[in-house]
């Protein structure tokens, strides 16, 4: 989140800091209304925290069999059990939350990035760009996303990268439309006008007029959109496509596991209950950002 | 904002919801399912027989597709048993008469066979060479396996009950290739007139009922006139079930009667089911590593052998395939007639590995645990498909392995279409292969097709003037004492070698119901050969 606005150049912040008093007031005040919010970003904050440390923190290497010690219960050396090679679940499912951020940060980050500028250009400069670019965020949303990835992998292999390219571009596109959208409603606006009749060059125009009021949905949809990404990494690497063996992935951990979901569920319970949380976690603090950011509130809810 | 907050907890509770209903939804599903697909069967089946005796219900490993032996032999001829070969095999893998009685070569390039009298076909038409004749030409002119197996020229009818056969080179292996299953003799009237195959009329205990399109269920019922005497079993109702997971779900909720390739880690607990019975026996099969000698670093002998060296076969066996298989020892299985009871498994030694290792050049000079040759970290790309049951977690196993010794192996699983592609690329250091080791029941047929320069299932572009001097000497050898000590000697020296490295041989399990007795397994089948005189009772 606070990522994107950090690549907004420093002729902005004459601006941010006009505003910093009552901005910042109504986000602490906004925040402290919402305990559910604070605990999210409390765990989020762990959650990171314990991905970073993963190698501090995981009793096991991960990638270690001990066939011996296989589909094991909980005991006090494996506090979750181990898995159909004895390797210890704890560590894998705590590696496991590394590979599954880092795809989700970087898809949505470059699908973000991507799709702002995308958007942003085709509307400001309108006509044949407009019709190129739009055309183009169609061709991409005319195919399911999850098909298109899953294309795309089939085409060029399994790896963390080649994820979040497929990820990416069957992702961006949403983004591209929703930014056009927002720019379109602000490109008229007087100020804007003015900043053009006083010969503002269009780049400057875009970063310190449009993008900064254009910007707030398509960060919400890009909060909302981690979950999605990380399900759909589990899901891609549960069908064999996603992340090769040697990198521990929850998808792909429950994937192998299912073969011994009778005699050892632990092998799938864990990394779908890991799934599950931090999924929900991500939906949970993206709403909460959304009711936070989102001053239209009253007409969004018919939706 | 109160009403806010409570809609972020609403959010939470409908997610929850969601996810439980789902949960539960999916369960009962497959549970309803499963329920109706009994009942429907039962309904078919009784409907068929009008309460005659049942047929068996037999959960297939494979969708059944098609049913022409000339390509499709595996089904017809060892599952459904509606079509028989003209040579069978006996439990070690000698040739023993079927719709053949005598075979006898008679020039290097031709074989008189005669065949069995008072057999018939299902249409009641009595088998005669002209018949056989048909079904190899044809056999051999649609499918370039099968002629490539025979080395198949043509045949002529010398009598009604002796046919000539010439083939294009010396084959002292030809009884053998008749063995194959695609090599079934079918009657001329199992095609329309327009020559496309509709309807298997073959020889076998089984007679072809009904096929349908929509399920894929294959109908047989019993051969009241085989020649091989009376036939228990009164049918068969065959479906193809290709996921191991729902053939144990099948026969565990009474769906089947009889199924094949149960998961490992179930075989135990399905056995202890109540009616239920899961036997494991070896199959002409081994999992081994097909070494891809385009690259350097694997054309070093000692290299292979540290490979080799560095895997835990009996660990394998015992906690990766659940003591279905056992550890390689040699290339053949034991029941094998040629198998050489001198052979030693292979033995795990991971410090001597890592000695081979430096001796060829590789040394972990920067200490991250991994072994360098000219400042490169030594990597390997350890690929395989994930069809097989076993592969998938034995490559992970492997790949671990490799590691211990400061090999860096990437281990990369794949569904086989794209690992056979991989393959073709020659783009991979160790491919992981489930091969059948006896479509032809002869020790030449692999050490021929996988060692040879030429050989078709040579992945690995293995070439060795001197060895394929030796096969060639070996293969025209008809002395049968003699062409097993030939080629004992050269599976020796390819073991030592290391030019593909054996892993385990492979297991199948048969799971029945206790309804179910007398079955007797054929261990020169593709997995399992159906047998006419099993008893279903109750």
């Amino acid at each position: 989140m606070s990522e994107p606005l950090t690549t907004i150049p420093p002729v902005w912040k004459p601006k941010a800091e006009q505003t910093a008093e009552t901005s910042s007031g109504r986000w602490r005040r906004e925040i402290r209304r919402r305990p559910g919010f604070q605990i999210g970003l409390v765990l989020l904050g762990l959650l990171v925290a314990a991905a970073i440390c993963a190698p501090l923190i995981a009793p096991y290497n991960p990638g270690t069999t001990n066939l011996k010690e296989k589909n094991q219960g909980p005991s006090s050396a494996h506090p979750w059990g181990t898995d159909y090679l004895g390797r210890d679940l704890f560590s894998r499912t705590l590696y496991g939350a590394q590979t599954s951020l880092l795809i989700a940060f970087m898809t949505v980050g470059i699908a973000f990035a991507v799709g702002t500028t995308v958007g942003c250009m085709a509307a400001y400069y309108g006509g044949i760009v407009d019709e190129g670019l739009s055309r183009c965020v169609d061709l991409f949303l005319a195919f399911p996303g999850i098909i298109f990835s899953l294309a795309l992998l089939g085409l060029i292999g399994a790896g963390v990268l080649n994820m979040v390219l497929a990820l990416a571009l069957s992702q961006w596109a949403t983004y591209a439309r929703l930014m056009r959208g927002q720019v379109l409603s602000v490109k008229n606006m007087d100020y804007v006008l003015s900043a053009r009749t006083g010969g503002l060059p269009d780049r400057l125009i875009m970063v310190r007029h449009l993008v900064p009021n254009a910007i707030m949905p398509v960060l919400i949809l890009a909060t909302l959109d981690i979950g999605h990404v990380i399900l759909a990494t589990a899901g891609l690497s549960f069908l064999g496509l996603g992340i090769p063996p040697g990198i521990p992935e929850w998808g792909a951990m429950i994937g192998a596991g299912k073969e011994f979901i009778r005699m050892a569920p632990l092998n799938v319970i864990v990394p779908g209950l890991a799934i599950t949380g931090v999924v929900l976690l991500f939906n949970i603090l993206g709403e909460g950002l959304r009711e936070i950011l989102d001053t239209r509130e009253e007409q969004v809810i018919p939706l | 904002m109160i009403f806010m907050t409570t809609r972020t907890h609403f959010t939470c509770l409908l997610l929850f919801l969601l996810i439980a209903g789902t949960v539960i939804a999916g369960c009962t599903n497959t549970g309803t399912q499963a329920g109706t697909a009994v009942q429907n069967r039962t309904t078919t089946t009784q409907a068929a027989l009008a309460g005659e005796e049942q047929p068996l219900k037999f959960g297939e490993l494979w969708l059944i597709t098609g049913f022409d032996p000339m390509n499709s032999g595996v089904f017809i001829t060892e599952k459904a048993i509606v079509t028989e070969a003209l040579i069978g095999a006996d439990q070690d893998f000698k040739l023993i008469p079927n719709l053949a009685t005598t075979w006898r070569r008679t020039s290097p390039v031709t074989w008189e066979i005669a065949l069995r009298e008072n057999v018939s076909f299902h249409n009641g038409q009595p088998m005669t060479a002209s018949e056989v004749k048909f079904s190899l030409d044809r056999a051999a002119r649609l499918n370039a396996q099968n002629r490539q197996f025979m080395d198949y020229d043509s045949s002529r009818v010398i009598d009604a009950h002796t046919i000539e056969i010439t083939t294009s080179k010396p084959n002292p292996i030809l009884p053998e290739a008749l063995h194959y299953p695609n090599m079934a003799i079918i009657h001329p009237d199992s095609l329309d007139a327009a020559g496309n195959f509709t309807t298997p009329i073959g020889t076998g205990p089984m007679v072809f009922d009904s096929f349908d399109q929509q399920t894929r269920t294959f109908t047989v019922k019993r051969n009241p006139h085989w020649w091989g005497g009376p036939v228990q079993l009164p049918g068969m109702v065959m479906t193809g079930i290709p996921d191991s997971n729902a053939r144990a779900l099948a026969i565990e909720k009474g769906e089947v009667d009889f199924t094949v390739d149960v998961p490992m880690n179930e075989v135990q607990r399905l056995n202890d089911l109540p009616g239920v019975t899961v036997d494991t026996y070896l199959t002409p099969r081994v999992y081994r590593m097909v070494v891809n000698f385009q690259r350097p670093a694997l054309q070093d002998k000692r290299v292979r052998q540290a490979i080799s060296l560095a895997i835990n076969r009996d660990d394998i066996v015992d906690h990766v395939l659940y003591n279905v298989g056992a550890p390689a020892r040699g290339l053949y299985i034991p029941s094998m007639a040629w198998f050489n009871t001198s052979m030693q498994a292979l033995p795990y030694d991971p410090e001597k590995a890592k000695a081979l290792l430096a001796e060829a050049g590789y040394r972990d000079t920067n200490g991250d645990g991994i072994v360098e040759k000219d400042g490169r970290p030594f990597t390997i790309d350890l690929v395989s498909a994930q069809e097989r049951p076993g592969l998938p977690p034995m490559s992970e196993a492997i790949g671990q392995y490799l590691k211990e010794i400061g090999i860096d192996a990437r281990v990369e699983i794949m569904a086989s279409a794209a690992s056979t592609d991989r393959q073709k690329a020659m783009n991979y250091d160790l491919l992981m292969v489930p091969a059948n080791i006896a479509m032809i029941p002869d020790p030449g047929y692999i050490i021929d097709t996988w060692f040879r320069t030429d050989g078709y299932a040579n992945s690995g572009k293995y070439s060795n003037p001197t060895l394929d001097a030796r096969i060639d000497d070996a293969k025209q050898t008809d002395d049968l004492k003699e062409r097993y000590a030939k080629f004992n000697k050269i599976e020796a020296d390819i073991y030592d070698e290391m030019i593909s490295i054996p892993l385990a041989d492979y297991g199948v399990t048969i799971a029945h119901k206790d309804t179910v007795t007398g079955y007797r397994f054929d261990p020169t089948a593709h997995d399992l050969r159906m047998d006419a005189n099993m008893t279903l009772t109750g």
